[in-house]
């Protein structure tokens, strides 16, 4: 018969074991979402429902929907299928629409900081009261800073 | 007449349809300014292109002439306001090459009249012409660089100095490409990533130093040399090619590496020579003779490039499409009369704009992982402060 005290052993050898793994694993996860990370377009457009796209490659670790990214479009979804072959597809298409940037109509402009605080880039220059703008070759087309504006003076535009 | 000006990638028109512009307004500002070559009313607008009504064709300088030795920020400013951009063909915004070329220092600098394709000799035109602009704007270059001056000609001959150092090339294709003049002046081999800049060498066409002249006297880059149809004429930018030759569709650039355009297409900033378009000959499928590889001055794989489909840009990467310089010499050796170099460039723009997508990505990316940082530790500090203040307040009473 095993007796009580060797249980416990295997029992505490299987915990050490599963903790060191676990901690393996999760060093082997961050690399994971780096790879996956490096597949999306870095809009930080939370489109997807997550608030950026290392949160999102995060959850995609984690089995979330590999097509919840528009600005990636079918190109990402495909490199995301390579990659997380598991993962489920939220629904048929995926709809993308053109890059584009945003602008800051300056002369309407009252230099209120809600958009630069909105901007999940720092994409967007300037102070409390002074005015903003957008430096172009940074903005990656998110539309985050469309909502806050109060005076609607920012307009998306081609690069 | 209706002139019409394309818009500059990054840039935006500052204009509105039924605005009236003398010659010489701005039109466009942004990476590289536009200015209207004529007077009249702007007819239309739309994110590609503005139509411009054209009610008079005199041309008069709309900028203050400047002194060729201001400081260097007053001649750059002067030169990004002209609107100048790479007349050889490039296209590349003059300021911008320039302010890297001082940012890195550089001691050589290269003014490039060899004029190697066939159909184009609006170069050597401008050197028998404008003689004293052009050494105006050598001069106002070399102030402005501090720099050796090294004139490059073929079989035209480019107005010199003593000082500067003259090399008359045998102006075959591609000699007057910078990578090959870098090789053939200095023998030195830019690697596939690498500019001339990066080996403290500044490459600036002739015509490129005649409209630098031409801005310092005040006058924006509203006119260049033109070869329509062999024959050199000046013209005023926005001309409408179908004003200037008779058919439905030209070819815009040399015999080699000219692009074929559509009946509406204007005169641009970079177009060097218009000609009817060349009749289309049936391609036919390719035989693996390997002329194109062979002729390829960059030793690209030219062959199993133009055998690639479009779209697979990692196959197009590692066949280092981005390296092909357009020079267009695999296009009439191949016997199956493929248009090789128009894969090519398709390839190469693909690789090109999925390269700096990458990097703008990756940009992008660890901005947002530094903003995260950033309001992390803002958000912890708060909390600190206002647990402080909760202490205090407890500990007063």
């Amino acid at each position: 018969m095993i007796d009580v005290g060797t249980i416990l052993g295997l029992v505490l050898l299987v915990c050490a074991l599963l903790a060191i793994a676990q901690r393996r694993l999760a060093a082997g996860d961050d690399a994971f979402v780096k790879a996956i990370a490096s597949e999306l377009p870095q809009t930080q457009c939370a489109q997807c429902g997550y608030p950026g796209c290392r949160p999102y490659a995060e959850a995609l670790v984690g089995g979330a929907a590999i097509d919840l990214c528009p600005p990636g479009g079918e190109a990402t979804v495909q490199k995301l299928a390579e990659l997380l072959p598991h993962n489920p597809r939220a629904s048929a298409g995926l709809a993308t629409s053109p890059a584009m940037v945003a602008r800051i109509d300056e002369a309407r402009c009252i230099g209120c900081y809600l958009c630069i605080e909105a901007c999940p880039v720092d994409a967007i220059v300037g102070a409390p009261k002074y005015m903003h703008t957008v430096l172009r070759d940074a903005c990656t087309g998110c539309e985050l800073c469309l909502p806050p504006c109060p005076v609607d003076c920012i307009v998306m535009e081609r690069p | 007449m209706i002139a019409r000006y394309l818009r500059p990638m990054q840039s935006r028109w500052c204009v509105e349809p039924g605005d009236v512009v003398r010659c010489g307004a701005l039109l466009g500002s942004g990476r590289v300014r536009t200015h209207a070559a004529f007077t009249g009313t702007v007819a239309s607008i739309d994110d590609e292109r503005l139509e411009l009504d054209v009610a008079g064709t005199e041309q008069i300088p709309s900028l203050d002439p400047l002194d060729v030795h201001s400081s260097r920020a007053t001649v750059l400013e002067r030169i990004e306001h002209a609107g100048i951009v790479g007349l050889g063909g490039g296209g590349f915004p003059t300021h911008l090459k320039l302010a890297e070329a001082l940012r890195r220092g550089v001691d050589k600098l290269v003014i490039n009249a060899v004029e190697c394709e066939p159909g184009v000799h609006c170069d050597a035109a401008l050197c028998e012409q404008f003689e004293p602009e052009i050494v105006q704007g050598i001069e106002a270059l070399q102030h402005l660089l501090d720099a050796e001056v090294h004139i490059t000609q073929g079989a035209a001959t480019c107005p010199s100095r003593q000082a500067w150092q003259t090399h008359t090339l045998n102006a075959d294709t591609p000699a007057g490409a910078e990578r090959q003049l870098c090789r053939s002046i200095f023998g030195i081999t830019l690697a596939a990533d690498e500019r001339p800049v990066h080996h403290g060498i500044v490459v600036v066409n002739v015509g490129t130093a005649h409209a630098i002249a031409r801005a310092l006297q005040g006058w924006p880059l509203i006119s260049r040399m033109v070869t329509v149809a062999g024959e050199n004429r000046w013209l005023a930018i926005g001309t409408p090619i179908s004003s200037l030759l008779e058919g439905s569709s030209f070819r815009v650039g040399g015999r080699l590496s000219g692009q074929t355009v559509g009946g509406d297409a204007p005169i641009g900033k970079t177009t060097n020579a218009v000609e009817p378009a060349p009749a289309s000959r049936n391609a036919q499928p390719c035989i693996n003779c390997a002329a194109c590889d062979v002729i390829c001055p960059e030793d690209l794989p030219v062959a199993q490039l133009a055998r690639l489909p479009r779209g697979n840009v990692e196959a197009a990467q590692r066949l280092a499409a981005d390296r092909c310089i357009e020079c267009g010499l695999c296009t009439p050796v191949c016997p199956s009369h493929i248009d090789v170099l128009t894969i090519l460039r398709q390839h190469r723009h693909d690789v090109r704009h999925a390269t700096t997508q990458r990097q703008a990505a990756a940009a992008a990316g660890n901005r947002f992982e530094a903003r995260e940082q950033r309001r992390a530790v803002q958000s912890a500090l708060r909390e600190a402060r206002r647990q402080e203040r909760l202490q205090r307040r407890q500990r007063n009473g």
